[in-house]
C-alpha cells in the first residue's frame, strides 16, 4: 500500500479529528447530562399544620399553614375561622413568597440620605437613633414635628402605637383610608353615632341580603375582606342553601370584574352615583313601594317639616319628587328609565335588599352627598339595622387595659399629605407603601427633605426607597397576630394566633419594636407600655374581654348552629370560666366571635338628635359650610343630592375619563414584588404582569387606532405617563380604567415607572375633608 | 376503579385566581422574570381565561378557570414519542418529567392549550427555595409540565388509607385549587361513584364540557351560569 | 448496427476526475467561509443547550417555529435525490445519467440535517434515545423516526451501489487515496456476473426506495395532520407534502447542479437539455402544488368553520399575510412565468426559478406550522412569532454545513456518475434505438 504525503495527512487528519470528536462527544454528553440533570432532594423533615392570621390586607383572614421541617410550604384558609371559612384570596396563597422573598430586609438598615447605600445596623443602635430624634423634639412641638402614618389594620399593635404616641405627646395617628370612610360617616350622620360616643363601625349583613345594589364597589377585587366577600358571593349563588339566589346589580362606569360577574351591570356616567340612587328613590316614592312602616315611624325628614325655630324645611320626598324625575336622572346618569323602574321594583320586592356604595375603595371612598343618597335608599327599604341590611355597630375591637383616651386617628389622605408637606423632623411609615403609591413624583421628592424617615417595611418597597432607617417588620407568619372584625363584617370577632416560625434573620414583629421603642424613650412613656413582649400585651388585652356575657370561642359550623339556636331560646353557655381559660381557649381555637351580635330585631330608634333615622341629618346641617345660604338652598345642600364631579381640564381636549381602581393583587399595599401576584394581576390582559396598564373600551380603541398591548400615552392636564393598553371590548366608551399598582419600583425586579398619581386630579369632599374621588379627564394616543 | 373528575361552577366563580396561586405554590411552579412573562411564557397549571362577548351595552365577559381537562380520550398522549405522558387507570393524565424529551408535540396537540414548557432552568431566587413542596418534583429546563390533579396528594392519601387499613374516604384527596376556592365554586371527586357530589353535578342540566365536539371526553365539567332569581316586574 | 455515438477522440471524462485530484484555492476559501458558519452554529447551539430553548423566539402558544419548519423543509428536499434518480432510472430516461449522483448525495446529506433540526428543537436532546427505549407507536414522531431511518439507510445504499463502479475506476486510476477507494470498491472488477448483480441490486433499490420516500414525507405531514388543530387536521396533507417535497427537491437539485456545473466546468455533462427537462418537471410540480394549495384554502374558506377561518384570515389578510403572499409569488407566479417559456428554461432561467421556489417553499412550511399554533381555540393569541437570532444562525449554519458536506463529497467522490456516462455513450444509443423501433408499427424484430 503506497502512502504518499497527501494520503498520510488525510489519514492522520481523519484519525485525529475522529478521535477528538469521539472524545469530545463522549465527554460532552457527560457534561450535558450533568447540566441537564435536576437537583436531588434531601430529606425534608416533619410535616406540621399551624394556624395564623393574614395581614396582607386589613381583613385578617384565618390561615392554616402547612410547614415541613419548619419551613412554610403552603398557606390555606382555616375552615374554623368565621370570616373566611376555609377559603383565602390569592394574596394569602402567595404568603410563602413574601416570607422567603429575596428582597426581604432581615436586619435594620440605615443611611444618611436617600441616595446613599444602605448600611446594616443593630437594633439597639437603630432604636436609639429613632428615640433620640424623637426626644430631641421639644414637647410643645411634638404635635406636628413627628408624623406617624400607619396602614396597619386595627388591633393590639395599633393600640400600642396610640398609647405610645399619646404618652409621647402627639395627638394624631394617621391611618390609611379603608375606603369606607364616606359611607361610614354618612351613616353616622343619618343613623347616629353610638350612645356612649364610642367608636362605631359600619357593617353589612350581606349573608342575608337578597338583592344587592352595588354602587361601584369593587366587591370581587378587594372590598371588605376579600375572602369573606368571595365566600358571600358563593353563598349568594348557592340557591340550595337558602332557597333563593341573591341578585347582585352593579352600578358603575367601569366594566370591572364585579360588573362582569354581577347579574346585571347598569352602566352609569362617572360620578353620578347619587343621581342613580335618587332616581331609584323616585320610583320607590312615586309607586309607593318604599317601606312605609319604617319610614313613617323611624325616620325624620322624609316629609316636609318645620323646625323648632319655625323654619319650614322641605322633606326628602319633596326633593326627590321635584328634582330627580326619571327624565332628569336618565340625563344625568345615562340610565334608561325602564331600567331604573325595573331595578327599583326588584330591590324592594325581595326582603333584605341592600345598597352598598359609593365605590368604597381607598383611592376613591366616594363623596358624602353620594353616600347619603345610597343610605337613603337603604332607609326606604327599611333595612337600616335590620337583617340583610346595613348598621352601625359599636366597634368592640381589641383594647388595652385602662385605655380611656382615644388618640385622634385620621384616615384622610389629604390631611396626611398636608402633614408630610409641613416637613416634620421625623416621619414614621408603618405598612404605608400605599401612601407612597398615591403621591405624585413631586410629593415624593419632598419626602427627601425630611431629616429622618423611618419605615417598618419587611421587604424593599416604595417606602424603603425614601427612608433612611428601616426597622424591619416580620410577616404575619413570624409573629403573634391578632385580628378583629373587619370594617364591613357583621359580627364581633377577636382572634389571636401564635407565630408559625421564628422571625427570619433579625426582623422583629412591629409590636415588639414598639415596646422596645417605648423603653428607649423616657420612663414616662415606658411606664405606659409595661409589657415584656407582645404576647404579654395580647394576653393583657384579652383577659378583660373574658367578662363578656356573650359570644363563643371558634368551633365547627355545626356547633355554631346549635349554639345560636340555644341562645335564641335565651340560653348562653359560656365556653370559659375564667380570664385565663378564655385566653387559652382563644389561643387554641383561634379566637372568639359573636354570631348573634347583629341586631336580632330591626333597629327602631337611632342615637340621633331626633331619635330617628334622619334623611335631613341635623348634625350635618350644623356643620355645613353653606351656613350663609338659607331656606331651600340650605335644605338642598344637606339632603342627599347629586353633585357634578369637579373635573380639571377641558372636555374637548381631554375627552375621556380615567377612573382609578385597585386590582386585588395590589389592593391597599405593596404586594408588587411578589411574582405569583404579578402574574395574576389582571384577569383580562393575558395576566402577564410586571407592567402598568390602563383599560380602554373596544370602541375607543378602534377610534384611536389603539390595539391590545400597545404602549400609549395617557395625558391629563397635570401631565402624561406611558402605559400599556388593554382593550376590553364590552366596556363603556369614554371611560378608561386606571389600575393603581404595577411593577415593583425597588428590589430585584424593579421597573421604575411614573405613578398614576402623577396625572390624577383628585377631588376632596368639602365636608369630610377626605379624598372623595380621583376621576380625571385624560386623552390617549399611541406612543 | 375511581375516575377522578372536577366540576367548576361558573356561576359562583369570582375570578379571584386564588386557585391559580394555590396550584403554583403547591406544585412548585416556576415563575418567570418580567421579560419572560411579557413574552407570554408564564406557567399556570390552571389559568383564568376571559372570553369577551358582545359589544357595549350588551357586553358579557365569561371567566373560565382552565386546568388540564384530563380527557378520557386525550389527544396529547397519543402523540408523545417517548410515552412520557399517559393516562393512569383512574383517569389522571400524568406527566413523567424524567422521560420527557421536550419535543413539545403534546403541547401543540392539546386543543385546550393547557400544557406548558420550561424554556429555561426555573430560576428560584435563594430564599424562595425554602418554600418548595417536597412532595412534588422540580422540573428541569426543557420538559413539559401541566396540571396533575395534585397526584401527589392522592398518593399520600392512599398511603395513609393503606396504613390505616381502610378505603380512601371521599374528601380525603382534594387538589390544591379546589381546596382553596373562596366561593366554593369547585368540586372534586370520583365520577364513577353515583353518590359523589361531582357525579351528581356532572349530570346537572347546567353541566357542559369544553370542546366536546372534538371527542376528547374531558373530565373537567363546567356548570353554566344561572338565570337570576325571578323578579316580579309587572 | 447503429454506430456508437460520435466520440471525439479527445473526450476522456478527465474533467470528472479533476475535483478529486486537484484542489484550487477557491475551494479552500469556500470551505473556510462555510466552516465559519458551522462554527457559529455550533457555538450558538451550545449556548442554547446551556441556557435552554428560551433563547428562541418561541412562546405559548407557538411552541413550534423555525426549527420544525427546517425539519420539514430539509426532509422535503431529500425527495429530490432518491425520488428523481429512482423514477428516472425506472423510466429509462437517458438524460438522467449525469444528474443521478448529485441528486442522491443531496438526499443523504440533507436527511442528516432534517433529523438534526428535530434534535436541535428538543428540550432534552440527551434523552433522545428514549424514543428507542420507550417508544409509543401511536405517535407520528415515532413513525417519523422509523421511516426516516429506513429512508436514510435506503438512500445510503442507493447512493453507494452505483458508486461502486466509479470507486473501481478511481482505484484503477491509482492517483490518490488508492487504498481508500480499494477498500470501498469491494473488489469490483466489472465482470459480467458482477455487473448483472449490481444492476439487479440497483434496480431493486430503485423500486423499493420510491414508496419509502413517499412514506417519509407523508409521515412528516401526519405529524401535523394527526392532531385536531384547525388547518392542520386536513386529509390533503399527505399528498400535499409529498408534492411540495418533490417540488422543493427538484429546485434544490437544479441549484446544486448549476453550481457544480459552473465550478467544476461540467458544461459538457450538464447540458441545457438536463436543465430544460428538470425545468419542465419543476413546472409540472408548480402547477400541482398550486392546485393542492388552492384546493386546501378554498375548501377551508368555503366551510367557514370559525376556528379555521381565524387562521385562514391571519394568513390571507392578517399578520402572516406578507409571508403568505410572498410564498405564492415565489412558488407559483414567478416560476410558472419563467418555466412556461421554453426560451427561459435555460440554466439561468431554471436557477432563478429554483431560487425563488426554495425560498417560497421554506415560507410555505413556516406558514403551515406557525399560524395554526398562533390562534389557539381557548387562549388569547400572543401576537406574531418572531424567530430569534439563535434560530436564524442555526438555520444558516445548517445550510452552510450541508453545503460544506456536499462540497467535501465532491472532493472525494465523483459528483457525476462516470461509469453511467460511459455506459450511456457506449450502449444507450443502441438500446434506445431498439426500444423506439419496437414502439413503431411493424413486425417484432428478431434480434
Amino acid at each position: 500500500m503506497k502512502l504518499d504525503r497527501r494520503d498520510f495527512l488525510f489519514l492522520g487528519g481523519g484519525a485525529v479529528g475522529g478521535a477528538a470528536m469521539g472524545r469530545i462527544s463522549l465527554k460532552g454528553i457527560g457534561l450535558l447530562n450533568e447540566a441537564l440533570a435536576s437537583e436531588p432532594l434531601s430529606d425534608p423533615g416533619e410535616e406540621k399544620f399551624a394556624s395564623s392570621i393574614c395581614r396582607s390586607c386589613s381583613g385578617g383572614c384565618g390561615l392554616r399553614v402547612r410547614t415541613v421541617g419548619g419551613k412554610v410550604v403552603k398557606v390555606d384558609g382555616n375552615p374554623l375561622y368565621p370570616v373566611n371559612r376555609g377559603g383565602v384570596c390569592p394574596r394569602a396563597q402567595a404568603l410563602p413568597q413574601w416570607l422567603y422573598h429575596p428582597d426581604r430586609i432581615l436586619s435594620p438598615q440605615r443611611r444618611d440620605k436617600a441616595a446613599d447605600k444602605w448600611q446594616t445596623a443593630s437594633w439597639d443602635n437603630s432604636l436609639h437613633t429613632l428615640a433620640g430624634a424623637m426626644q430631641k423634639i421639644p414637647a410643645a412641638d411634638r404635635k406636628n414635628r413627628l408624623v406617624v402614618v400607619s396602614g396597619r389594620g386595627p388591633g393590639v399593635a395599633q393600640r400600642l402605637l396610640s398609647r405610645l404616641l399619646t404618652a409621647y405627646g402627639t395627638d394624631t395617628v394617621y391611618t390609611l383610608p379603608t375606603g369606607l370612610e364616606s359611607a361610614h360617616q354618612a351613616l353616622g350622620f343619618m343613623a347616629g353615632s353610638a350612645k356612649d360616643g364610642g367608636a362605631t363601625r359600619m357593617a353589612y349583613n350581606l349573608e342575608n341580603s337578597r338583592c344587592v345594589l352595588n354602587f361601584g364597589c369593587d366587591l370581587l377585587e378587594g372590598w371588605g375582606t376579600p375572602s369573606h366577600t368571595h365566600w358571600l358571593f358563593g353563598r349568594w349563588r348557592d340557591s340550595s342553601r337558602s332557597g333563593r339566589r341573591t341578585t347582585l346589580i352593579h352600578f358603575g362606569p367601569r366594566f370591572s370584574v364585579t360588573a362582569a360577574r354581577a347579574d346585571e351591570w347598569v352602566s352609569l356616567k362617572t360620578g353620578a352615583w347619587a343621581a342613580a340612587a335618587l332616581g331609584l328613590a323616585y320610583v320607590l316614592i312615586s309607586e309607593d313601594l318604599y317601606n312605609k312602616e319604617f319610614v313613617e315611624n323611624c325616620t325624620s325628614g322624609f316629609e316636609d317639616w318645620t323646625d323648632s325655630g319655625g323654619q319650614r324645611h322641605i322633606g326628602f320626598k319633596t326633593l326627590v319628587r321635584e328634582e330627580y324625575r326619571l327624565s332628569r336622572v336618565a340625563e344625568l346618569t345615562g340610565i334608561p328609565s325602564e331600567t331604573l323602574v325595573r331595578v327599583a321594583r326588584e330591590f324592594v320586592n325581595s326582603p333584605g335588599g341592600v345598597a352598598i356604595g359609593p365605590q368604597q375603595s381607598p383611592s376613591q371612598p366616594g363623596s358624602l352627598s353620594d353616600a347619603l343618597a345610597v343610605h337613603s335608599l337603604n332607609a326606604l327599604a327599611g333595612n337600616v339595622g335590620a337583617r340583610g341590611g346595613v348598621a352601625l355597630l359599636p366597634d368592640n375591637g381589641w383594647r388595652l387595659p385602662e385605655d380611656p383616651e382615644q388618640i385622634k386617628t385620621s384616615g384622610s389622605l389629604e390631611e396626611i399629605l398636608r402633614a408630610v408637606a409641613q416637613r416634620p423632623d421625623v416621619l414614621i411609615l408603618d405598612e404605608a407603601s400605599w401612601l407612597l403609591d398615591m403621591m405624585n413624583s413631586e410629593q415624593r421628592e419632598s419626602l427627601s427633605r425630611i431629616p429622618l424617615v423611618v419605615t417598618s417595611a419587611s421587604m424593599a418597597d416604595s417606602t424603603t426607597a425614601v427612608a433612611n432607617l428601616v426597622l424591619p417588620d416580620c410577616t404575619p407568619l413570624e409573629s403573634w397576630s391578632e385580628g378583629q372584625a373587619p370594617e364591613s363584617y357583621p359580627f364581633e370577632l377577636l382572634s389571636v394566633s401564635e407565630p408559625v416560625l421564628e422571625p427570619r434573620g433579625e426582623s422583629r414583629p412591629w409590636g415588639e419594636t414598639l415596646l422596645a421603642l417605648a423603653r428607649s424613650l423616657d420612663p414616662a412613656v415606658a411606664a405606659r407600655l409595661p409589657w415584656k413582649d407582645f404576647s404579654e400585651a395580647l394576653k393583657a388585652a384579652a383577659v378583660p374581654l373574658a367578662t363578656r356575657q356573650d359570644g363563643y370561642v371558634f368551633g365547627s359550623e355545626v356547633d355554631e348552629q346549635w349554639e345560636r339556636l340555644l341562645e335564641r331560646s335565651g340560653w348562653w353557655n359560656p365556653d370559659w370560666k375564667s380570664g385565663d381559660e378564655f385566653w387559652k381557649g382563644i389561643r387554641d381555637k383561634g379566637g372568639w366571635w359573636n354570631p348573634l351580635s347583629w341586631p336580632a330585631e330591626p333597629q327602631r330608634t337611632f342615637p340621633t338628635p331626633s331619635g330617628r333615622f334622619e334623611f335631613y341629618p341635623q348634625r350635618l346641617a350644623a356643620l355645613s359650610p353653606d351656613k350663609a345660604s338659607a331656606g331651600r338652598e340650605r335644605d338642598r345642600s344637606v339632603l342627599p343630592r347629586h353633585v357634578e364631579l369637579a373635573l380639571v381640564g377641558d372636555a374637548r381636549e381631554f375627552p375621556l375619563l380615567l377612573d382609578p381602581y385597585e386590582p386585588l393583587s395590589f389592593y391597599g399595599s405593596g404586594a408588587r414584588a411578589i411574582p405569583y401576584l404579578q402574574q395574576i394581576c389582571s384577569p383580562y390582559g393575558a395576566g402577564r404582569g410586571w407592567l402598568s396598564w390602563v383599560e380602554i373600551s373596544g370602541e375607543d380603541a378602534r377610534r384611536l387606532g389603539i390595539r391590545n398591548d400597545d404602549t400609549i400615552w395617557v395625558e391629563s392636564a397635570k401631565g402624561k405617563i406611558r402605559r400599556r393598553a388593554i382593550v376590553i371590548d364590552g366596556a363603556m366608551p369614554g371611560v378608561v380604567g386606571g389600575p393603581l399598582g404595577g411593577p415593583p419600583t425597588t428590589g430585584l425586579w424593579a421597573t421604575v415607572e411614573p405613578p398614576l398619581a402623577d396625572i390624577l386630579a383628585p377631588n376632596t369632599d368639602p365636608v369630610l375633608g377626605i379624598r372623595s374621588s380621583a376621576v380625571t379627564r385624560v386623552k390617549l394616543y399611541k406612543a | 376503579m375511581a375516575r377522578w373528575g372536577m366540576v367548576i361552577d361558573l356561576d359562583k366563580c369570582t375570578a379571584c385566581q386564588a386557585c391559580v396561586v394555590a396550584c403554583q405554590t403547591e406544585n412548585n411552579v416556576a415563575f418567570m422574570k418580567p421579560s419572560e412573562a411579557q413574552m407570554g411564557r408564564s406557567i399556570y397549571w390552571i389559568k383564568l381565561t376571559a372570553f369577551q362577548e358582545g359589544k357595549y351595552p350588551e357586553s358579557k365577559t365569561r371567566f373560565l378557570p382552565l386546568p388540564c381537562q384530563h380527557c378520557d380520550n386525550p389527544p396529547c398522549i397519543k402523540v408523545c414519542p417517548v410515552d412520557a405522558t399517559n393516562i393512569t387507570p383512574d383517569g389522571i393524565v400524568r406527566q413523567i418529567f424524567a422521560r420527557c424529551i421536550g419535543c413539545r408535540y403534546c403541547t401543540t396537540a392539546c386543543p385546550y392549550t393547557v400544557r406548558y414548557f420550561n424554556w429555561y432552568k426555573p430560576d428560584w431566587p435563594e430564599p424562595m427555595t425554602e418554600a418548595q413542596n417536597h412532595d412534588v418534583s422540580m422540573r428541569p429546563k426543557g420538559v413539559v409540565e401541566k396540571c396533575t390533579l395534585c397526584h401527589h396528594r392522592l398518593q399520600k392519601a392512599r398511603e395513609t388509607a393503606i396504613a390505616e387499613k381502610r378505603p380512601l374516604a371521599p374528601g380525603e384527596y382534594i387538589p390544591a385549587c379546589v381546596e382553596s376556592c373562596p366561593p366554593k365554586a369547585m368540586f372534586f371527586g370520583d365520577l364513577e361513584d353515583p353518590n359523589s357530589e361531582v357525579s351528581k353535578l356532572s349530570r346537572s342540566p347546567r353541566a357542559f364540557r369544553l370542546l366536546e365536539e372534538l371527542g376528547t371526553k374531558p373530565k373537567v365539567i363546567y356548570l353554566s351560569e344561572v338565570e337570576r332569581s325571578g323578579s316580579n316586574v309587572s | 448496427m447503429y454506430p456508437s455515438a460520435a466520440v471525439e477522440p479527445a473526450m476522456t471524462d478527465e474533467v470528472l476526475f479533476e475535483p478529486m485530484e486537484r484542489t484550487t484555492p477557491r475551494f479552500y476559501i469556500t470551505a473556510a467561509i462555510l466552516l465559519c458558519f458551522t462554527m457559529m452554529m455550533l457555538g450558538v447551539y451550545f449556548r442554547q443547550l446551556w441556557k435552554g430553548l428560551g433563547v428562541t423566539g418561541l412562546t405559548i402558544p407557538v411552541y413550534w417555529g423555525v426549527y420544525i419548519t427546517n425539519f420539514v423543509f430539509f426532509v422535503g428536499i431529500s425527495h429530490a435525490g432518491t425520488l428523481i434518480s429512482a423514477i428516472l432510472r425506472i423510466c429509462h430516461a437517458e438524460w438522467r445519467r449525469s444528474i443521478t449522483r448529485a441528486a442522491e448525495v443531496i438526499t443523504v446529506m440533507v436527511l442528516l440535517f432534517g433529523a438534526g433540526s428535530v434534535i436541535v428543537d428538543l428540550g432534552h436532546p440527551d434523552r433522545a434515545l428514549n424514543m428507542i427505549f420507550h417508544p409509543n407507536f401511536r405517535s407520528p414522531l415515532v413513525w417519523d423516526m422509523c421511516s426516516i431511518t429506513v429512508y436514510l439507510t435506503g438512500s445510503v445504499v442507493y447512493l453507494f451501489l452505483p458508486l461502486i463502479p466509479d470507486l473501481a475506476l478511481l482505484r484503477d486510476r491509482g492517483k490518490k487515496r488508492v487504498w481508500f477507494y480499494r477498500t470501498l470498491a469491494l473488489g469490483y472488477t466489472g465482470t459480467e456476473r458482477q455487473k448483472r448483480i449490481l444492476e439487479k441490486a440497483i434496480a431493486v433499490m430503485a423500486i423499493v426506495v420510491i414508496p419509502i420516500a413517499v412514506s417519509v414525507h407523508t409521515v412528516v405531514s401526519w405529524v401535523f395532520a394527526m392532531t385536531v388543530q384547525p388547518m392542520w387536521h386536513s386529509t390533503i396533507f399527505g399528498p400535499y407534502f409529498v408534492v411540495g417535497a418533490i417540488f422543493s427537491g427538484i429546485a434544490a437539485l437544479i441549484i446544486a447542479l448549476a453550481i457544480i456545473r459552473n465550478v467544476y466546468h461540467l458544461e459538457q455533462y450538464l447540458k441545457d437539455i438536463q436543465f430544460n427537462n428538470l425545468g419542465l418537471l419543476l413546472l409540472v410540480m408548480a402547477l400541482l402544488w398550486f392546485y393542492f394549495t388552492f384546493a386546501e384554502h378554498l375548501t377551508t374558506f368555503y366551510g367557514s368553520s370559525p376556528e379555521e377561518m381565524r387562521i385562514l384570515m391571519s394568513k390571507i389578510s392578517g399578520p402572516y399575510a406578507p409571508l403568505f403572499w410572498t410564498m405564492v409569488v415565489c412558488c407559483f407566479i414567478v416560476p410558472v412565468s419563467i418555466l412556461s417559456q421554453p426560451r427561459l428554461r435555460s440554466v439561468k432561467g431554471t436557477v432563478v426559478a429554483s431560487a425563488f421556489i426554495t425560498v417560497g417553499m421554506w415560507l410555505e412550511r413556516f406558514i403551515i406550522v406557525v399560524p395554526s399554533l398562533s390562534q389557539p381555540r381557548l387562549v388569547q393569541s400572543q401576537g406574531i412569532y418572531y424567530p430569534s437570532i439563535t434560530e436564524i444562525l442555526i438555520t444558516l449554519g445548517f445550510l452552510a454545513t450541508f453545503i460544506l458536506f456536499y462540497v467535501l463529497f465532491t472532493k472525494i467522490f465523483p459528483i457525476i456518475s462516470i461509469w453511467e456516462i460511459q455506459e450511456g455513450r457506449e450502449k444507450a444509443l443502441e438500446e434506445v434505438h431498439e426500444r423506439v423501433s419496437a414502439y413503431m408499427p411493424g413486425p417484432e424484430k428478431v434480434a
